[in-house]
């Protein structure tokens, strides 16, 4: 059989508290048990509001003598007796009800953005994030064994590279706790995989910084170069990690990825520019050294290195003027 | 029968040596006070050394670095002498010889006792008696041996046995007929000690009590003139001609460039480490003191070499890197004395080898055109082999800087 009206009971934002179908009239709206609808507001009376079939076909709501009254939405306006079409508001009470019919439409289905969000990155499996895992393990435990001169054995390496190991988990656990409560799902898997994967690019990009750094050692080219690739790939772990947290348009999540990384990155460059001028009684030698391939035939001259070193004595001149900054 | 006449002579000479460091100190005791630098603010003592009477008119001698306060912040600090009867008249500085450690003091007094300076030469061995006020325990004797001037110095200094203690400093030190030789300077302990020669001393009082002479207006320029001056004349004359090179691996590296350079080298070979370390260092062996925590003066220069044949290229330009960085650049001074080091690194071609390397430079606060130096590089192009060389030059114009850094960079050279 079909339903003669609905009645809907609202909360005080306006969205729908509660909905009772209503298939025979008249009926009953009020704060008792006897009521079709019952609502549970001390300002409404037990029985407050009758709905009946009017002369006309329509449905009509009327008051039962109510303590409050009852009074027709938006406009506020007490009634006693009124016929009510599909969209009607009427206040009992501190309660707002409204009408509905079978036929009141609907919005479109909305899609789930968390539906194969890392789809859209790439096609998951965990065989996939067991290698990545695995692969940045390895080049860990490589870059780390060809960045020491130490005899450290095989065991201490490999238990540096569970740290690392750990380290990835803890991170991903982090995103999943926050995907947990913004999308309802662990994807535990998937934010290591992406973890890893970033962290393997990472990995590889340094060594080419360090290269990039016995070519031109402490020069602004390298400073910028170093300073672009920690923003990209934070930026990168990111766009990855909210794929899986926000609903947010892959456009909108490489911008919000991006201001983050630069505000983050930026801070802490900020904070590095600020402690550039205090005091260290010794000097700071920066850059790597390989002694091979690189630099050989690419030096300036001996004069041109001590030529361009007058900007030094500007320099330590201007600091001298300054007062100490304690 | 011998051994007791051996037994008795001995008592008779220390009887003797006991009477002569109670005579000397009977007649010469007057002519030595000591110095007291209090603030002026709380009148608290705040720096104690002996000085000297060196003329009737009341010109004293002591050292720059017990009067250094005064000069550094003279409308902090105050100085006066204190004499044996504990009468105190406040004191002036008239000159200073930074480099030397010596001041003249003027304390307005007529007709003291005085020492006469006189240029003397004396034979290794002659005893000697230097007098000051120890740790303020009131004006003491001490006795000791005169073992000549120290051979491979850059400041002249005689080497006295005997101890001389803090406090001391400024005092002089003579010969039983009371012949003024040096002024106490230093001690390195274990009765070796440092006297300044008394002709250093000679020209600063002639030049400071002749007529007409006028005190600078500010000190300070006069310091960093003087340190300036005797930079530019050492320092200009190091790794000029020939530079004497030592063999270090397949590198030929720069070694003792002058006398007054002292050069150690080491070499650490552990069977359990993947590499090995030789180090030749060369360093002159003394400073000039500006204050407490600042000296300035030292030349020394450091060569490190790496070789390996258990490391890959990649390990071991971990292990270079790591040595290149490594600080291992001793030079005092806090934020009130010099700037912070400011440092331009590049590859840089000198010879048939490139270098990585650093200039780091920073400068004195109070002494216009004074610089720290410090120049580091490592040489490139060879896997298994690496040199790490660092030349600190304190106290130096930057022109000289350069110069010795140009100069001592290409000298290194590649010996296959």
């Amino acid at each position: 059989m079909e339903a003669l009206i609905f009645v809907e009971v609202l909360d005080r934002r306006g969205n729908v508290a509660e909905r009772v179908r209503i298939d025979a009239l008249p009926a009953t709206v009020g704060r008792s048990y006897r009521n079709q609808v019952i609502v549970d507001d001390r300002f409404v009376s037990p029985e407050h509001v009758r709905l009946s079939v009017g002369e006309t076909g329509g449905v009509v709501a009327e008051d039962l003598d109510s303590e409050n009254g009852m009074y027709e939405e938006p406009q506020g306006i007490r009634v006693t007796r009124v016929v009510v079409q599909p969209g009607t508001r009427l206040r009992v009470g501190h309660t707002v009800l409204r009408f509905a019919t079978v036929d009141q439409p609907v919005v479109a289905t909305a899609h789930d953005p968390f539906v194969n969000a890392t789809g859209r990155l790439f096609r998951y499996t965990p065989r996939a994030t067991a290698a990545i895992v695995s692969a940045a393990l390895l080049v860990s435990m490589l870059t780390t064994y060809l960045q020491s001169y130490d005899e450290a054995n095989v065991a201490s390496r490999i238990a540096n590279a569970l740290m690392i190991g750990l380290g990835l988990a803890a991170w991903a656990g982090a995103w999943s706790l926050v995907t947990r409560i913004m999308a309802h799902r662990f994807a535990f898997g998937r934010h290591l995989a992406i973890a890893s994967g970033v962290f393997l690019a990472a990995e590889v990009t340094n060594a080419g910084l360090r290269m990039l750094d016995v070519v031109e050692p402490g020069t602004t080219a390298s400073s910028v170069a170093s300073t672009v690739v920690m923003i990209l790939t934070l930026a990168a772990v990111l766009f990855g990690q909210l794929a899986l947290v926000s609903p947010l348009s892959p456009r909108r999540r490489i911008g919000w990825s991006l201001g983050v990384a630069v505000g983050l990155i930026g801070l802490i460059q900020f904070a590095e520019f600020a402690e550039r001028d205090s005091f260290d009684s010794s000097p700071d030698f920066v850059g790597a050294v390989r002694p091979v391939g690189a630099g050989s035939g690419r030096g300036m001259s001996l004069e041109t290195f001590m030529t361009g070193a007058a900007d030094l004595q500007h320099q330590v001149d201007a600091d001298a003027v300054r007062r100490p900054s304690y | 029968m011998l051994a007791l006449a051996a037994l008795a002579l001995a008592g008779a000479l220390v009887q003797e040596r006991d009477a002569a460091a109670s005579e000397v100190f009977r007649r010469y005791s007057d002519h030595v006070v000591k110095v007291e630098i209090s603030e002026r603010g709380s009148g608290a003592k705040s720096e104690l050394g002996s000085a000297f009477f060196v003329t009737a008119r009341g010109h004293l001698v002591t050292n720059f670095h017990v009067i250094s306060k005064l000069i550094h912040d003279p409308d902090r600090y105050r100085a006066e002498l204190v004499d044996a009867s504990g009468g105190r008249t406040a004191v002036t500085v008239l000159d200073i010889d930074v480099v030397h450690d010596l001041a003249v003091l003027a304390s307005g007094r007529r007709a003291t006792p005085h020492f006469t300076l006189t240029a003397v030469t004396l034979a290794q061995g002659r005893r000697l008696f230097a007098l000051g006020h120890p740790r303020d325990l009131g004006l003491s004797i001490v006795e000791g041996t005169y073992n000549g001037r120290l051979q491979h110095t850059l400041y002249e200094r005689i080497h006295f046995t005997g101890s001389l203690n803090p406090g001391m400093s400024g005092g002089p030190a003579i010969t039983g007929a009371g012949v003024v030789v040096g002024v106490n300077v230093a001690t390195a302990g274990n009765q070796v000690s440092f006297l300044v020669p008394v002709e250093r001393a000679m020209a600063l009082v002639a030049k400071a009590t002749r007529q007409g002479y006028e005190p600078p207006k500010d000190f300070l320029v006069s310091v960093g003139g003087q340190i300036r001056e005797y930079s530019d004349h050492y320092v200009r004359s190091l790794f000029s001609d020939s530079v004497p090179t030592v063999e270090l691996g397949s590198y030929r590296v720069p070694t003792q460039p002058a006398a007054f350079f002292r050069c150690w080298a080491d070499a650490d070979r552990d069977e359990d480490s993947p590499f090995e370390v030789v180090d030749h260092t060369c360093s002159t062996d003394d400073y000039i003191y500006l204050t407490r925590d600042h000296s300035s003066g030292l030349v020394e220069f450091d060569h490190r070499l790496l070789t390996s044949d258990r490391l890959n290229r990649y390990r071991f330009s971990a292990l270079y890197t790591e040595q290149y960085r490594s600080n291992g650049v001793g030079l005092a001074g806090d934020e009130d004395e010099v700037t912070t080091f400011r440092c331009r690194t590049r590859n840089v071609q000198s010879g048939t080898l490139t270098f990585k390397t650093a200039l780091c430079l920073r400068r004195y606060r109070k002494f216009d055109g004074l610089y720290d130096a410090v120049l580091r590089a490592a040489a490139l192009g060879h896997a298994d082999t690496g040199l790490v060389t660092t030349l600190t030059m304190s106290g130096v114009s930057f022109e000289n800087a350069l110069l010795l850094a140009k100069r001592y960079l290409g000298s290194v050279t590649w010996k296959p």
